[in-house]
Order: structure tokens, then C-alpha cells, then sequence
């Protein structure tokens, strides 16, 4: 197979304000009557302004900013979930991608069936799954719970399920927004574990985090966001170091 | 992108659609006692009701007119659901969409799916009803039934796609397609016999070129008279179909990377 990378070129994407400004049959009524005032109309958010780099094998690139700088959107368009209103993206390599792990689960169902139905939407064949189920529900610890009903359990019982389950799948492009805090401090710390091996076997990583030490321990390069736009790009230790400096200064203004 | 591409990304998720629409089948009459053998009890039932009411106002035969109103239950299902239920068919599956990048038509195939299969499941209800009324079309019937659920998917899927689509952009399409969907209901012969528009001409023209009418014979004429629909009928709903399928493809083609925005 081909080498994995990916090139972003000139990357914008804009939530278009049709959808906040929707109105419904009524509202739409009202104002032709002149019963009441027009909605003011909202404008575009400018998610992503031009975004270019490259990432080629072996980088584990750390994503940082403030909240709404458009570093989730950033991992969810190269996903491909959102669309990009103009721009460029290549990808060559397999994605596997880790976002809100404990949404999408069927509460009626019991744990081993969500562990079949998980997995066939991660991309996973039922045969695949069967081979891995045992090796899943040993690192959920769930024991007998395993049989019973998704809506029995505790919250946190849900989230070391759903990450035993979406890590068990591994790809050659790993995206992973903010998945720590799953369970108590010993299952925190197996999950880190996992992660860890996770992110070695992948090829290529882009990790969003507000946690800077996560990201040193785990990437080599990192980009830093503002406002939609790539406000600095390099070696991990000089892009936070100056993000903190950053940070600092506003927060004394 | 170019269709070839979107339908190996279809054939790559084809596990987890056909989980999707096993989980609805299945979940429908979860926790009941008598389970799936609901969807052949119900129809049947609510033709008895139908039927005995009807043959007392029109002093309808209840021995022709049950397994006809009971046809007519059957098709009509498919239709009125995949105009008023599939609208929700994104919506329904927000979780997934915005977490992985499967192709957005999967969601609108589960609920065509998951009708053509009730409405199998249901013709059973009409089979055992023509096994006592006319024993003698039982055969054609059965073999009738596979190529008219295939034009049947067909049309339920192509509608499915407008449905999804529409709905998620126009929350208010479901309010305003129950009463579009009514008034269908009453220039379509669901319960109504031919002779009952022949009062006025225009009512009568409508029913001649209403698709439904042409739809319900072809589940008709083999059960109730014993003979294949007309190849008019056929024709007529074969070119429908096409068209409808190739004109829900590429409106999704174009519609579906924003599907998102809407949710």
C-alpha cells in the first residue's frame, strides 16, 4: 500500500447561517403579515479560514487552541463528516476516528449485542467481531453484566464499554478528540495504556486536546489554531511553550 | 462522486445496514407477547373491522370486499410510510452521521428496507385470506409477489430518499404530508371500488391515471381475480419507478453532504 498521508490545501469551511436562521411555517407567516418584526438574520460562521499543512507517515500531530478555534471541526472535516466549502483534502490511508465514544448505543440492547453492532459500524465484519468480542468484554471488566441490557448499567460502566470497543479497531489514520476521562482512576490509566499502543500502531495521529501534557507525551509535532486559522505549526515543545506564553498574556489583560 | 465509488462505499457498510434494519424488525413488537406474528395479525384484523363495517354501510359482499380492503391495507402501508416515516430516517440516525461518513443513502434504504419486508410479512395475512375466499389464486398470487416487491422497493426507496431529505430541511413536512397523504387516500381505490368514481368524470379520469390505483393491481389481479395485472398497469409502474429511482439518486448525490447542517 501506498505511504499515508494527508494534504490539506487552502481548507475553508462555513456553517451556513441558513440553518440558524431557519424559520418555521409559522414565523414565516407572521412576518409576511407584519405580525411581527423579522428575525435578525445571522451571518456564516467561519469555522476553518484557508488551512494548509501536509502530515505524512509516521507524524503524531497534537491540535491546540481555544475553545471554538475549529480544531474539532478540523478533525471532523478530514473525517469527512462535515463538508468543506472550499479547499482541498487528500487522504490516503484508512481513518479511525474517536470522537463522543458513548453516543449511538442501543439502550435495549445487552452489551455483548452493542459490542456486534458497534463494531459493524466501526467497519468490522461479524466474523471479525466474534474473534475480538472476548478479548473486549475482559478489558471492559464487565463481567456478567455483559448480558444484561445497556440500560442497566452506570455511566461509567457505558463509556468502558464504548472505549474497550472503539479501540479495539485499530486504522492507519487515528483521530482522537479528547477520549480521556473514561471511567475510574485504575481504568484511566489501562485506557492510557491503550491509547498508547493505539497511537503506536497507527501511521498517522492528529490528537485535539486541552491537555498539554497528554500532547507531549504523545506527539512529535502540534498545531496551534486561532480563530479558524493555523496560528503556528512545529516542534511540540516550542508550539505550546508559546501557546502557553499566549495564554498567559491574555489572561493578565 | 461517481457512482460506481458510492456504491462500493454502500457494499462496504452492508453489515451494519443490515443491522439496522434487523434491529427495526425486530424491535417493533419488542417486548409483546405474540411478537412478529403481529404483522400478519394486524392487517388482518383491521380488514375485519373494515370490512364488516363497510359491507353493512355499502352493502358490500364482505367475502370479495374483505381480502380487497385487505390489499388495499398492505400496499397502501408501504406507500403512506415511506412518504410520513422515512422523513425521519436522518434524523433517526443523527448519532451515526455525526460521528463516521457512511453514505447518507443507507439511512433512507433501512427504512424502504424495513417496509418491503413488513409488507412480505404482512402478505402472508392476504394469502391465508385468499386460501379460504379463492383457493385457486393462491399460485399466481405467490408468484406475482416477488416482482411486485420489487417495483414496490423500488418506489419506497426513491420515495424515501425525497421523504429524508425534505423532512430534515422542512421540519414541517410531516404535518403537512399526513393531510397530502389524505387526500391521496381518497382519489385512490384503498377501500373504494372503481364503481364508486364513476360519479364524476374528472374523479374517474383521476383514478385511471393514478400510479396507486395501477399499484394496487398488481397485488389484485392475481389474488382477487386470478389472472397477472394488464401490461398497461406494469408498464406504467416499471417507467414510474425507474424514474423515480433515478431522480432520488442524484438528488442525493447532490443533497447529501449537507444533511448535516440540518440536524
Amino acid at each position: 500500500m501506498e505511504n499515508c498521508k494527508i494534504i490539506l490545501e487552502d481548507i475553508v469551511l462555513n456553517y451556513p447561517s441558513t440553518i440558524y436562521n431557519h424559520k418555521t411555517l409559522k414565523e414565516a407567516l407572521f412576518e409576511l403579515m407584519q405580525l411581527k418584526k423579522p428575525a435578525q438574520m445571522l451571518t456564516d460562521v467561519h469555522a476553518l479560514q484557508g488551512i494548509s499543512f501536509s502530515i505524512s507517515e509516521g507524524e503524531r500531530v497534537g491540535v491546540i487552541g481555544h475553545n471554538g478555534a475549529g480544531k474539532s471541526t478540523l478533525l471532523k472535516a478530514i473525517a469527512g463528516i462535515y463538508p468543506i466549502t472550499s479547499g482541498e483534502i487528500e487522504v490516503e490511508g484508512h481513518i479511525q476516528s474517536l470522537f463522543d465514544l458513548s453516543v449511538g448505543f442501543e439502550i435495549d440492547a445487552t452489551g455483548r449485542e452493542n459490542i456486534e453492532y458497534r463494531g459493524l459500524l466501526l467497519g468490522e465484519t461479524p466474523r471479525s467481531i466474534a474473534e475480538k468480542t472476548q478479548d473486549i468484554i475482559e478489558f471492559s471488566e464487565l463481567g456478567d453484566f455483559i448480558n444484561y441490557p445497556i440500560k442497566s448499567y452506570s455511566s461509567g460502566m457505558i463509556v468502558r464499554l464504548a472505549f474497550s470497543i472503539s479501540t479495539m479497531v485499530a486504522g492507519d489514520i487515528l483521530l482522537l478528540d479528547e477520549v480521556f476521562g473514561a471511567g475510574d482512576a485504575r481504568f484511566m490509566q489501562k485506557a492510557k495504556t491503550r491509547i498508547t499502543s493505539l497511537v503506536e500502531s497507527a501511521k498517522i495521529l492528529i490528537f485535539v486536546s486541552h491537555d498539554m501534557s497528554a500532547i507531549k507525551e504523545m506527539c512529535n509535532r502540534v498545531v496551534w489554531l486561532d480563530h479558524g486559522c493555523v496560528k503556528m505549526d512545529g516542534h511540540t515543545d516550542d508550539v505550546i511553550e508559546a501557546y502557553l506564553d499566549y495564554a498567559k498574556g491574555v489572561g493578565e489583560n | 462522486m461517481n457512482n460506481n465509488t458510492y456504491i462500493r462505499r454502500i457494499y462496504k457498510v452492508r453489515f451494519f445496514l443490515a443491522h439496522l434494519v434487523r434491529w427495526d424488525i425486530k424491535y417493533k413488537f419488542r417486548g409483546s407477547v405474540l411478537g412478529l406474528i403481529w404483522s400478519i395479525l394486524q392487517p388482518l384484523l383491521l380488514t375485519a373491522i373494515i370490512a364488516s363495517v363497510f359491507s353493512f354501510i355499502f352493502n358490500q359482499e364482505i367475502k370479495e370486499y374483505a381480502p380487497y380492503i385487505l390489499s388495499g391495507v398492505l400496499v397502501w402501508d408501504v406507500i403512506s410510510s415511506a412518504v410520513i416515516t422515512s422523513g425521519s430516517s436522518f434524523m433517526r440516525a443523527e448519532t451515526y452521521i455525526r460521528q463516521f461518513c457512511h453514505p447518507m443513502i443507507i439511512y433512507p434504504l433501512r427504512s424502504s428496507m424495513v417496509m418491503i419486508i413488513n409488507f412480505l410479512l404482512a402478505s402472508t395475512s392476504l394469502i391465508l385470506w385468499v386460501l379460504v375466499v379463492y383457493p385457486e389464486n393462491v399460485i399466481i398470487g405467490i408468484l406475482s409477489l416477488p416482482l411486485t416487491a420489487i417495483i414496490y422497493f423500488t418506489i419506497a426507496f426513491s420515495i424515501s430518499v425525497f421523504a429524508a431529505h425534505l423532512n430534515v430541511r422542512f421540519r414541517d413536512y410531516p404535518y403537512i404530508m399526513a393531510l397530502a397523504m389524505q387526500l391521496l387516500w381518497y382519489l385512490s381505490p384503498v377501500f373504494f371500488k372503481e364503481e364508486m368514481f364513476l360519479a364524476n368524470e374528472l374523479l374517474h379520469a383521476t383514478f385511471l391515471v393514478n400510479p396507486i390505483t395501477h399499484a394496487l393491481l398488481l397485488v389484485r389481479e392475481p389474488f382477487l381475480n386470478g389472472c397477472f395485472a394488464g401490461l398497461v398497469s406494469y408498464f406504467y409502474i416499471i417507467a414510474l419507478s425507474c424514474l423515480l429511482f433515478t431522480i432520488a439518486w442524484s438528488v442525493n448525490q447532490k443533497a447529501e453532504k449537507n444533511v448535516i447542517y440540518y440536524l
